[in-house]
């Protein structure tokens, strides 16, 4: 930003701050003079700003004053009736803070620019996120205001040692970021790695929170997330109660958490609010599941193409007939019908409200049947299909991962049959044994295994036997951390 | 550079395409011998539809011996002929008179033959017309599997009597016939003596042998 330099001459600093915003219709300036002869400028945006708040914090304690001058110092802290006012001489600052709903006045005599805080833009009202939905617990979730978002966290954490570290990110968004940890449970040293990620990105603009995951995350290129994003703030108190970090980016719901396991991927927030009973099944239904998704199509083909004598026979008998016909090989059917899938997903998804269950069930159904009428696909790898494409949708966090590995597996069945399908579930166990969340191994409490910690991993246990920080793993320095 | 990227799918996709094959399963084989060979009758799978019962289709070639039978009769197929699923093996009572040593070794060593291939002789009637007697798929492995089950014919796979024949030159086979309703049934024991038929054993006599073997 280039040097701007305001003057005693208030005037001079009006006409400045009319060159500097010369074509925004929505700046606006407002002189204000008192009854004894204190003149004043005020400049805030149209529609960014509180207008009661203006009017009777601002506008009328300046009318109303009976000194001919005052310095800014004074206007501050005797004549402006905000809670929220100081002298601003950094120019960064101010811009940042006037440009986001602030208010900046100057008066007569004095080049320093004091700073109200006058944020008055409508928020949407906190809902309950779309995608985390639960049965029974919390409903509220994050909006894309800020401060409303970080007074959710403190509101469940009531601990003086929450910390809240603002950052401003992006040259033309100036965006700004909150980092949040508890002082004393979380790891110092995953706080200071977080913040060194933060402070050296060189990015123009900063829209959302996936913007900063995809850069500051380990692992760029894994379909398996590294980083942790929810919507709900009873999620994010938790995890920082276990010692984790959060960033919460300024208009943006989602809020990141560092580190992020992959047993972290089978958990959902409704296991907290029932029983321990019901939870455990449902996370062991979620782990077959995402099983299931990525190996059926796989091993379907591979049992096709390569290992006949392993099908039952009247099976194979049901499955020969309806292959009888198909012009395509069974590996061909089984991709191209992935495809399909992904393509009537990604159309329902982006078909608005109810015209995208319409379009799921016309895909799904009509022409399911169709093409098996037709000859086009057999009848079970139609099946196939639907069934990896219901069970990937139980572990929603995995849903990438589960899409790429899908193909992946299926190229190595249809290539080596069996043989490649094992040899590629082993590589992949191995690439996720190397994989790290913030140096956290990503496979923690499976390999290694930390017996400590096993309260709330693969399965939860009840609250009675619960301790409250049961994560709170603390690593020695990594080279990243050393200067 | 590009063409090379423009490579990589294409060889990724082209894996697709697998070993892919139309197969004929078959559930059943019969060999009788004729003047001048062998003719192998095999009950092929039918299924035209996914929700159709399984039926059976029956087809005969001539040669000279197994590999030959089973070359001819896989090009009056459709699909691959594919024996994974056979369960049963008929011999006709003069195809069992001859050396049946390189048959058993031809199939067990077959990669797609299963060990639990059972063979059986047909007492009475070629084994062409025995196999046919039924119209189910799989009914002569369910029968040969009950009586084992219960003692009424002896439980002797393919591979068992191979490798007793190896080692003594002697085994025994379970015997079917057609009754005199017209229904497949248990028929006693075939004697197996230096790898060619001997003689049969009746009920009475299945129990000591059993217990013998």
């Amino acid at each position: 930003m280039e040097q701007i330099t305001f003057t005693t001459d208030l005037e001079t600093n009006i006409r400045l701050m009319q060159a500097l915003f010369q074509g925004d219709n929505t700046f606006v300036t407002r002189r204000a003079s008192g009854r004894s002869g204190l003149t004043c400028a005020v400049f805030f945006f149209d529609g960014m700003v509180n207008s009661i708040a203006i009017n009777q914090s601002v506008i009328r304690p300046i009318v109303c004053a009976d000194c001919r001058t005052a310095t800014a110092d004074m206007l501050a802290q005797t004549i402006l009736q905000v809670n929220d006012s100081r002298v601003e001489t950094d120019m960064n600052k101010l811009f940042a803070s006037f440009l986001y709903g602030d208010t900046v006045v100057l008066t007569e005599g004095d080049a320093r620019p004091v700073v109200v805080n006058t944020k008055g833009f409508s928020v949407r009202a906190s809902a309950e996120p779309e995608n985390e939905r639960v049965l029974s617990g919390p409903r509220e979730g994050f909006t894309e205001c800020f401060m409303p978002n970080l007074a959710l966290i403190r509101r469940r954490l009531n601990d003086r040692r929450l910390k809240f570290t603002f950052l401003r990110i992006g040259g033309r968004t100036n965006t700004v970021v909150c980092l949040c940890y508890l002082a004393g449970v979380c790891d110092t040293h995953l706080v200071s790695r977080l913040r060194r990620r933060l402070e050296a990105l060189q990015v123009d603009s900063v829209l959302d929170a996936n913007y900063l995951a995809e850069r500051i995350r380990d692992h760029r290129w894994s379909p398996f997330p590294t980083l942790g994003t929810t919507e709900r703030p009873d999620v994010v108190a938790s995890r920082l109660a276990e010692g984790r970090c959060a960033i919460v980016t300024d208009g943006s719901p989602v809020v990141l958490t560092a580190p992020f396991l992959f047993q972290e991927c089978f958990q959902s927030n409704d296991d907290y609010y029932i029983s321990f009973l019901q939870a455990n099944l449902a996370r062991v239904l979620r782990l077959l599941g995402f099983l299931c998704s990525i190996t059926f199509p796989a091993v379907y083909t591979a049992l096709l193409l390569y290992h006949r004598e392993l099908v039952p026979a009247r099976l194979l008998f049901a499955v020969a007939a309806a292959q009888r016909g198909v012009p395509l090989p069974v590996g061909w059917e089984t991709f191209l019908l992935l495809l399909v899938l992904e393509m009537l997903k990604e159309a329902g998804a982006r078909t608005p409200g109810a015209m995208g269950q319409t379009m799921s069930i016309v895909g799904g159904l009509v022409l399911g049947q169709a093409a098996v009428s037709a000859r086009f696909a057999a009848a079970p790898t139609v099946i196939v299909i639907a069934v990896a494409g219901v069970t990937g949708l139980m572990v929603p966090k995995l849903q990438t991962a589960a899409l790429w590995l899908r193909f992946v597996l299926l190229g190595a069945a249809a290539a080596y049959g069996l043989y490649g399908v094992g040899l590629t579930l082993a590589l992949l166990l191995l690439w996720l044994c190397r994989m790290h969340s913030c140096s956290v191994p990503y496979l923690l409490n499976l390999v290694p295994r930390v017996r400590a910690e096993q309260e709330d991993t693969w399965l939860r246990a009840p609250w009675f036997w619960m301790r409250y920080d049961r994560f709170a793993v603390k690593r020695s320095p990594t080279k990243e951390d050393k200067p | 550079m590009n063409l090379y990227k423009l490579l990589v799918p294409v060889l990724l996709l082209s894996t697709l395409g697998g070993c892919a094959r139309e197969v004929s399963p078959v559930s059943a084989l019969a060999l009788d011998k004729t003047a001048d060979g062998y003719r192998l009758t095999a009950e092929v799978v039918r299924q035209d539809k996914p929700d159709d019962a399984a039926s059976p289709a029956y087809l005969s070639s001539s040669g000279r011996d197994l590999p030959e039978l089973l070359d001819r009769l896989g090009a009056l197929l459709p699909g691959e002929l594919y024996l994974s699923h056979a369960q049963v093996l008929l011999l006709s009572e003069q195809a069992a008179a001859d050396n049946i040593l390189p048959l058993a070794d031809y199939l067990c060593t077959d990669q797609e033959v299963r060990l639990s291939l059972r063979a059986a002789v047909v007492r009475g009637s070629s084994a062409a017309e025995l196999l046919q007697n039924d119209e189910e798929v799989y009914a002569l492995s369910e029968l040969l599997d009950r009586a084992a089950r219960q003692g009424t014919l002896p439980d002797m796979p393919l591979y068992r009597a191979a490798e007793v024949l190896h080692a003594s030159g002697t085994a025994i086979l379970p015997a079917l016939s057609i009754d005199a309703y017209g229904q497949t049934a248990p028929a006693g024991t075939a004697v197996f003596a230096e790898h060619r038929l001997s003689c049969f054993l009746d009920g009475s006599e299945i129990g000591g042998a059993s217990a013998h073997a």
